[in-house]
């Protein structure tokens, strides 16, 4: 258990120069359920009965319910903080003095087998790479690959964020 | 042609063909609920968010707060869905990019269109292109896919 207050005063924050591609976290685990499917379509506004009805799911060729393809964000988070506390250091956002490091996108790769109801899911987060733009903006790609209690790939993907700006990003005003 | 999945085949599409679009639009509590209905890790050592500490998301680099990216790739696959299956879905590589920040309230208009058709490795696969645009007619997100039939 980490005492948070000591951490935020005294570990350090990592640095860019300390992303190094093939660091990766712990594992994690989550079980999927037939709540958090339902849970998950209607975080993001989706009402197809597929992910909320077994009839319907079955109408569409599908066992069961399924988890959306994006679902993988939940039940395989990309908890790229965790890759630096575990070493003893904080994130940016978790600074005393924070700054947001913000998603860029995300690059989805195909999936072995569907997410079902009951599947246990266990995951890992590791550093796939890091660039800089040509205009010096840097941005670190976090790969998450998790697996479900059969052994089968249920998700593949690299979020990608922005590391850092070269300079301020003019806000947008209206 | 706008493509459906209730009628798709690799046969009948046409590169240049369309796929249904949506519309969507987040208010302030939908995208709180984010955190709450995916009942979200709470983190051992606290750290900031810009999509619900507006204090915090005031001083960065968008200026306010703003939607989470992978809802916005969410609402991406689901215009997928209204043209293919979503075995082929599941199937499917799909490179997404944010180009300019969401905000609550905002309106984005998802689209797609097909930009390519082949025959790879034995895998009959169409290239898509899908964009969203906001009330602004910024291009806020784009993505990249390739999904097998």
């Amino acid at each position: 258990m980490i005492d948070a207050d000591k951490a935020k005063r005294e570990w350090k924050i990592w640095t860019w120069e300390m992303i190094e591609p093939g660091l990766s976290s712990k594992p994690f685990v989550k079980e999927v359920s037939h709540e958090s499917i339902a849970n998950y379509a209607r975080s993001v506004l989706n009402d197809n009965p597929i992910y909320f009805d077994e009839v319907a799911a079955r109408n569409e060729g599908e066992d069961s319910v399924v988890g959306a393809p994006t679902m993988c964000f939940t039940y395989a988070p990309v908890r790229r903080w965790e890759l630096f506390n575990e070493r003893g250091y904080l994130s940016p956002e978790q600074a005393l003095e924070p700054r947001s490091t913000p998603f860029a996108g995300v690059e989805i790769n195909p999936q072995e087998a569907p997410v079902r109801p009951g599947d246990v899911i266990t995951s890992t987060t590791s550093i796939e790479r890091k660039w800089e733009s040509k205009s010096g903006n840097k941005f670190v790609g976090f790969r998450i690959v998790g697996h479900n209690q059969n052994g089968q790939k249920v998700c593949d993907y690299v979020y990608n964020i922005i590391w850092e700006y070269s300079k301020e990003r003019k806000a947008r005003t209206s | 042609m706008t493509i459906k999945a209730s009628s798709i085949s690799f046969e009948s599409i046409n590169i240049g063909d369309d796929l249904p679009s949506i519309q969507k639009s987040e208010t302030q509590e939908d995208i709180n609920n984010y955190l709450v209905l995916n009942e979200s890790e709470e983190r051992e050592i606290p750290s900031m968010n810009l999509h619900i500490d507006e204090e915090f998301a005031d001083t960065g680099i968008f200026g306010g707060m703003v939607n989470y990216g992978v809802t916005t790739c969410g609402f991406m696959v689901e215009l997928l869905q209204l043209a293919f299956p979503l075995k082929n879905i599941r199937q499917a590589t799909i490179s997404m990019r944010a180009t300019e920040p969401i905000r609550a309230d905002d309106m984005i208009q998802y689209t797609g269109k097909v930009v390519g058709k082949r025959e790879e490795g034995g895998k009959n696969l169409v290239d898509l292109e899908l964009v969203g645009t906001n009330q602004l007619s910024q291009t806020v997100a784009t993505a990249k896919v390739t999904i097998p039939l």
